[in-house]
Formats: C-alpha cells, sequence, structure tokens
C-alpha cells in the first residue's frame, strides 16, 4: 500500500530564478524506510518540509494517505527551553488523558534511552541527548510517517552510531513509514529499505538495499552498498 | 566561602561611602545643614516611622506607583502582542506610540493636571506614562523575535492559537518581558517621585520637598534613602521572580 505519493512536484523559493525541486515524482510504501541522500543545496530539506506541509508545492502534488499520522524531527532538535524534557514530549499528546499520556511519555523516553532524564531542561541535555528527546516527542504520537530531516547530521561519530542502532531497533519494532533525509552514506545503507539520490532538485537514483537488520556498517555486502552509492554521488551533479 | 565573597564584592563600596559620609560629618569637613552626619538622618528616620508618617508616605506613592504601573501592564501586554503579530495594526499605531515615547512624561505635568485634577489621576497617569513604554517595546521584541522554527513545530504538533501563546510564545518572550517589567518599575518610580514634588500632599517626593521647605535636609536624606531602598528591594524581587518563572533565561 502507498503511503506517500510524490507526482511532477516542483519548488521555487521566492526571489530565486531556479526551482530547488524540479519534476520530482517518488512512491513510497507502507512501513518502508526511504533515505533520500545527496549532497548540500540539492533540495532535501526542502522535499521534507514539502511533504509535512510546511512548503506549499509550485507545481505537482503530495498526495498521504489519509488517517495515518505524521511525525517530525528536525535537523535541530527544536525542544522548547522552558519545558523539561517530559513536557517537551507531552506537548506532542497534551489532549489525551492524564494517566494515558504519562504511560505513553515514560515508553517513548524509554525507547530512547532517557527515562532517567525527564526532569531535566534542554540546557542541561548533550546534543545525543537533545536529539533523542526530540525523537521521543515524535515517537509518543505513535506516527504512521516519520519525517526526519538529518536528525543525527549535528552529532559526534560515537553518539550518531550508537542513536543509529538505537533506531534501528525502533525502526524493526514499530515499522513505520520513515522518509529520512541525510548526508551519510553509512547511515542510509544502515536503516534504509530504499536509498534515493537527489542531485539539484531531480530524482537521481534509486536503489532498494534488501539486506536484514541490524546491519553492520563493517558487514561486506553492506559496504558494497556504501560504494555504489558514493559511485552514483560521485557522478551526479 | 562564596556567599562571603559575595558579599564583600557587593557592599564594600556603599560602606566605604557611608564611614566616608561619617567621617566627614564628624570633623566637620561640611556644614552639616548640606551633609547632615548619619546620625542625625537615622534618628530623622526613627521619628518618622514613630510619628506613622514615613508609612503614610510610602503606602501613598506605592497605591500610585503599583497603579499606574499595573494599568501600563494591562495596556502594554495586549498592545505588543497585537504589533508584533499583525504588520498592518503595527503600522497603523506606529507612528502615535513613537511620538508618546518621544514626549517626557513630566512635560505632560501641566496639561494632566488641567485635564485630570491635582488628585490621584494625573499622578497615576505620569506612572502610567513613564512605565508603558520600556514594558511595551520588551515585550514586543519579546514576541517579535521568537525564532520562526517554533512557529514549524506549532503547526507540526497542530497547536491552536491559544496553545501557541499559552506553550511557545508567551514563555519564549517571557525573559524579555521581564526585562520590560524591571525596566518599566524603575522607570514607573522616578516618574511618581517627580510628579509628587511638583503636586501632591503625601508621598515620598512630596516628603522631600516638604522637608526642604523646612531645612529638615535629615528628613530630605530620610526621603531619598527610603525610594533608594525601596527601588532596590523591588528590583531584587524583579530577579527573583525572574530566577523563579523563567529559569532557562540564567543558562
Amino acid at each position: 500500500m502507498t503511503a506517500i505519493r510524490i507526482d511532477r512536484l516542483s519548488y521555487r523559493y521566492p526571489q530565486r530564478e531556479a526551482s530547488v525541486i524540479s519534476d520530482l515524482s517518488l512512491t513510497v510504501q507502507e512501513h518502508e524506510l526511504v533515505a533520500i541522500i545527496g549532497k548540500s543545496g540539492c533540495g532535501k530539506s526542502t522535499l521534507i518540509r514539502l511533504i509535512a506541509g510546511l512548503l506549499k508545492p509550485k507545481a505537482g502534488s503530495i498526495s498521504v494517505k489519509d488517517q495515518l499520522k505524521v511525525g517530525v524531527v528536525f535537523q535541530d532538535p527544536r525542544l522548547l527551553p522552558w519545558k523539561t524534557v517530559y513536557e517537551n514530549v507531552e506537548i506532542a499528546i497534551r489532549h489525551q488523558k492524564e494517566d494515558e499520556r504519562d504511560r505513553s511519555i515514560k515508553e517513548a523516553l524509554r525507547l530512547v534511552g532517557l527515562e532517567h532524564a525527564a526532569e531535566y531542561y534542554p540546557s542541561e541535555l548533550s546534543g545525543g541527548m537533545a536529539q533523542r528527546a526530540a525523537l521521543a516527542r515524535a515517537l509518543v504520537q505513535s506516527p504512521d510517517i516519520l519525517l526526519m530531516d538529518e536528525p543525527f547530521g549535528a552529532l559526534d561519530a560515537i553518539t550518531r552510531t550508537q542513536i543509529q542502532v538505537d533506531f534501528e531497533k525502533i525502526q524493526q519494532s514499530k515499522k513505520m513509514t520513515v522518509i529520512l533525509i541525510t548526508h551519510e552514506v553509512n547511515e542510509a545503507v544502515r536503516l534504509a529499505d530504499n536509498v534515493v539520490i537527489l542531485s539539484e532538485g531531480h530524482l537521481s537514483h534509486s536503489l532498494p538495499i534488501p539486506l536484514s537488520h541490524p546491519r553492520s556498517i563493517t558487514n561486506m555486502d553492506v559496504v558494497q552498498y556504501v560504494a555504489q552509492i558514493m559511485n552514483f554521488l560521485t557522478q551526479s551533479k | 566561602m562564596k556567599t562571603v565573597k559575595d558579599f564583600v564584592l557587593s557592599f564594600w563600596i556603599p560602606i566605604v561611602l557611608i564611614l566616608l559620609w561619617w567621617v566627614s560629618a564628624s570633623y566637620g569637613w561640611i556644614n552639616p545643614y548640606l551633609l547632615p552626619p548619619p546620625e542625625n538622618v537615622w534618628k530623622a528616620f526613627v521619628e518618622l516611622i514613630k510619628e506613622g508618617e514615613l508609612y503614610r508616605h510610602i503606602s501613598s506613592s506605592l497605591y500610585r506607583s503599583l497603579g499606574g504601573y499595573f494599568l501600563a501592564v494591562c495596556i502594554a501586554f495586549p498592545l505588543a502582542y497585537l504589533f508584533a503579530k499583525s504588520q498592518s495594526a503595527h503600522q497603523q499605531g506606529r507612528i502615535v506610540l513613537e511620538s508618546l515615547r518621544m514626549i517626557p512624561p513630566l512635560s505632560l505635568i501641566p496639561l494632566l493636571i488641567l485635564w485630570l485634577g491635582i488628585g490621584e489621576t494625573a499622578k497615576i497617569a505620569i506612572v502610567l506614562l513613564a512605565s508603558f513604554f520600556p514594558i511595551y517595546l520588551n515585550a514586543y521584541s519579546g514576541f517579535k523575535q521568537l525564532d520562526y522554527r517554533y512557529g514549524e513545530l506549532a503547526v507540526m504538533l497542530k497547536l491552536s492559537r491559544w496553545e501557541r501563546i499559552k506553550h511557545i510564545e508567551f514563555p519564549g518572550a517571557l525573559p524579555s518581558i521581564f526585562t520590560g517589567l524591571r525596566l518599566g518599575f524603575g522607570y514607573s518610580w522616578r516618574a511618581l517621585v517627580s510628579a509628587e514634588l511638583i503636586a501632591a500632599s503625601s508621598g515620598l517626593g512630596y516628603l522631600i520637598s516638604d522637608a526642604s521647605e523646612m531645612a529638615r535636609t535629615d528628613q530630605v536624606f530620610v526621603g531619598i534613602l527610603t525610594i533608594a531602598v525601596l527601588g532596590i528591594v523591588g528590583d531584587i524581587l524583579f530577579q527573583y521572580q525572574m530566577k523563579k518563572f523563567a529559569p532557562w533565561s540564567q543558562s
């Protein structure tokens, strides 16, 4: 079943002549994790903002299957500094009943390994912890679709690897439909069912990764996919 | 240890000044009419307390100050929010507000007395005019400069208008709002005392003016020091409230 269908999408920022996204079509199936990878400025973040509804397309269409709940994890954690980690997660499900809400928040914090930091303020968190809190805020909504815009891009290599491993486990248990924007080829191959390469607003290649999870970046099959994608990327504009 | 160091750092200059004052008065270096000795000021202070006069003047000043200040807050907050959120409303109201901002409130005293009489209303109006702009401008910039990324977050979390104000806009602007409230309090206090020097029969400004006419410099000092102490106490209370309600602004 198709979860997201993007049809001949184009977008141009006001006062810019060139389109950032140009005639792009993409289909994402339910429970599929699609990684979109490309060089800086190729339109990755614009695409996710369009899918999230934060920007309106200039041409083409984006349709998301009815009744599916959408969660977003931004490039920066975007935690509210005046709320604790618990409250930052709580705001996403503020309309739920109190006891049900409390259970969901604790479960989301446990999933991302932050149950000990529920009462911390964002200023007391490391970069990795803040990004985990942002992930918990998205997960607590039980989203059917999760849009992730380079969520681990600003983290150091060790933290990034750890959080990738944890997210891989979460995805295997929850089976959400995920669009992951990244510029990390290793991350894309570790997590995705399908890697899409974006170049100058076009979709230049699409590569399914039919490997089982959990994946290790030292596994030879994974290394081969990484090399193949690197090759596509160096060929693309 | 840190507390002792903080105490010394905060108080050594006032203590040295008081000592200098005391020494110069004791040795008669300065005419006691111009600079009465600290013990005379203390006696005048005790006398005014015993007579209940100081309490009467303080309560008059506080009533006017807090009344005008409260009205300023009630007008400044909604206006700041409206102007920060609506470009068109801001454009329409800007010239009037900017013109008013340039007029020193004290220069309006004759007009205010003419329009509102010499009663409490005129003095409250002066406090309102003096404290309005720091409160309004800081609240406006707090609402205006809120990170646009929180706006995107609000869209993704499907926050209603009221929820946006409650969870994002108001707390986000709170450090700036507190700065405005603190500045506004200082401005209101200063303007009030000046207004009382001109047209009043009670209040700390009146106490200073009346004592000066009676050549009671010691009482003038009591009035001035009371104003300073109450101003500092108010400022400390604001800082305390800011730490309590906006702890993130300290980090």
